[in-house]
């Protein structure tokens, strides 16, 4: 794979964040930070995998079960790009909530072109805990909806138990479910509040991680298409295509923001701020008031982590 | 188990990161095997993020991917505690020991000051790790380290969380510069951990650390005494008293 680096315009970023594959919040359109699509993830994985092809030479669509090999691209185009903004003094949060619910009751086509106005995740700035939260979770969205839901009750099923020849599909339920999000609530930006929240209880997750009439710090997440695989790998040092979508994509969906949000746009490292969350809230959310008993050094960051691990394991809680 | 070390340049949040895959049984049918993995893998997430809320320092869960029987896990920057005991390859150990001694002997009067103490300060001193040097700038001593491994052993079990898979290699030492405490003791490998349901689980889970300790390095015996001391210290005497009993049935039988 050729490194993104190559792929993005040359930034006055410091040399040491030069190669993270992260788009700062000081690149060409302000603000919005480019999240990388996931192949260094899933780059790892398949490099994982590398043992496992040469005696299973079994080919699966990707999102199937271990027993294959993980193909590129793992991120189906329709999600396979994320814009983030944080914003600091919004003055219109009652007036995007107002604007969001309209959205919501409106229907036909005018309520789509309503809804694609407002498509993007709102999350309560004082709810995250760091920088590293925000993306837990969105990586742990994307991660869960683009999982096949498990089907243990074909397992039952014989229809693997002829082991004589080798079985090209050793999980046919997982194998052959379409790459697509699935979400339990109504798309993949409600979902992320899901994800934030502790419990499954979709009201709750938006009345606590969801803007509110209150709200003054908001982080607007777009999960959104992006080039495909082979578009961003087109042409020489991988300057094809996917490096112009990428620069469209970043100027629209800021100009799209920009259009709702009435805010002060600061860099997504602020989350890191200590006084940035609201920890009486996060504590009681969180349920982190037994951590603030422990008597041991780094507090703050044990909450964090804490924080962090109850979003990560949220799919097996 | 297969762990997976992914470098900081091919990872989406800014985190060394381990991806850790189930172990995958070709013997076992594939479904079984699926649900398997998958409710493992779930236990250990669940049991790490249960031991970091009780404030027991383990690697940090990124992500879980249950269909695929993979987790994603924070790199632990730091040394085993194998590594700091210089628990290496044992031929290794003892080649070095005798080359320290020697050159010891060359330099004079230390001869003697190594018989007064015994064997083992002469060992420790001879097969110091790369961990070890760096503690003992610190003002770290061994006897502190294992103070610490049984305090974390403590809080570990306080959970009723037990770790299954207790040895020298499964705990890392990380230095906390900044913090009030040099370095922490942390715990890695879950993956047959288990939820404590009476004394003996508590005790056997300790008896594997010995029998760890003594197969791996020299002077076992006095540095399990140290964690053990710490651990009875940790547990309070209301709950060590049973394991403590039931320590003794095992180690007699």
């Amino acid at each position: 794979m050729r490194s993104r680096n190559a792929k993005r315009k040359p930034t006055p970023t410091p040399p040491d964040h030069a190669d993270d594959g992260w788009a700062r919040a000081k690149d060409p359109t302000p603000g919005v930070c480019r999240v990388p699509r996931f192949q260094p993830l899933f780059e790892a994985l398949r490099a994982l995998k590398r043992d496992d092809e040469r005696e299973n030479h079994c080919h699966h669509p990707p999102h199937s079960h271990r027993h294959g090999d993980l193909h590129p691209p793992t991120l189906p185009p329709s999600v396979n790009t994320v814009h983030i903004a944080l914003f600091e003094d919004v003055s219109n949060a009652q007036a995007i909530r107002k604007r969001l619910i309209q959205a919501a009751t409106t229907e036909g086509e005018e309520g789509d072109r309503l809804k694609a106005e407002v498509d993007f995740g709102f999350l309560e700035g004082r709810m995250l805990v760091s920088k590293s939260h925000l993306l837990t979770a969105i990586q742990t969205t994307l991660l869960n909806a683009l999982t096949p839901a498990v089907v243990p009750s074909s397992a039952g099923s014989a229809s693997g138990s002829g082991s004589s020849t080798p079985n090209p599909n050793p999980t046919p339920a997982l194998a052959q479910t379409p790459p697509q999000l699935l979400t339990r609530s109504h798309n993949i930006h409600s979902e992320l509040l899901l994800t934030l929240s502790p419990n499954n209880n979709i009201t709750e997750s938006i009345r606590r991680h969801g803007l509110s009439d209150q709200t003054t710090s908001l982080v607007v997440v777009r999960m959104g298409p992006g080039p495909t695989y082979a578009e961003a790998q087109e042409g020489p040092d991988g300057r094809g295509r996917g490096q112009e979508q990428n620069v469209d994509s970043r100027q629209s969906v800021w100009k799209e923001m920009e259009e709702v949000v009435k805010g002060r746009l600061v860099e997504l490292d602020q989350l890191d701020r200590e006084d940035h969350p609201d920890w009486a809230r996060v504590d009681k959310v969180y349920k982190l008031a037994e951590m603030n008993q422990l008597k041991l050094p780094g507090l703050r960051q044990r909450k964090i982590d804490a924080v962090i691990n109850a979003v990560a394991i949220k799919s097996v809680t | 188990m297969t762990s997976t070390y992914v470098p900081p340049s091919h990872r989406l949040i800014q985190q060394s990161e381990l991806i850790k895959q189930g172990a995958e049984a070709t013997y076992r049918h594939p479904h079984l095997d699926l649900s398997l993995t998958r409710t493992r893998l779930s236990f250990e997430a669940r049991a790490l993020a249960r031991a970091q809320r009780a404030g027991v320092s383990v690697p940090k869960v990124l992500w879980v991917d249950p269909a695929q029987g993979l987790l994603g896990l924070e790199k632990v920057e730091g040394w085993s505690v194998r590594e700091i005991l210089g628990g290496g390859a044992e031929g290794e150990v003892e080649a070095h020991e005798g080359e320290e001694e020697g050159e010891e002997e060359i330099e004079g009067g230390h001869g003697a000051e190594g018989s007064l103490q015994g064997g083992a300060v002469v060992e420790d001193e001879a097969v110091e790790s790369e961990g070890m040097q760096k503690l003992k700038q610190l003002g770290v001593n061994q006897e502190h380290l294992m103070k610490s491994i049984g305090a974390a052993l403590a809080g570990l079990h306080l959970t009723t969380i037990i770790h299954g898979d207790l040895t020298t290699s499964n705990m890392m030492v990380r230095l906390t510069p900044g913090s009030s405490e040099p370095y922490e003791v942390v715990l890695i490998d879950f993956g047959l951990s288990s939820t404590a349901q009476y004394a003996e689980n508590y005790a056997v889970d300790l008896y594997v650390l010995e029998r760890a300790f003594a197969s791996t390095h020299p002077a076992s015996e006095r540095l399990y005494a140290g964690v053990l001391e710490a651990y009875s210290h940790g547990l309070g005497e209301k709950k060590w008293q049973p394991i403590e009993q039931k320590l003794k049935e095992v180690e007699d039988s």
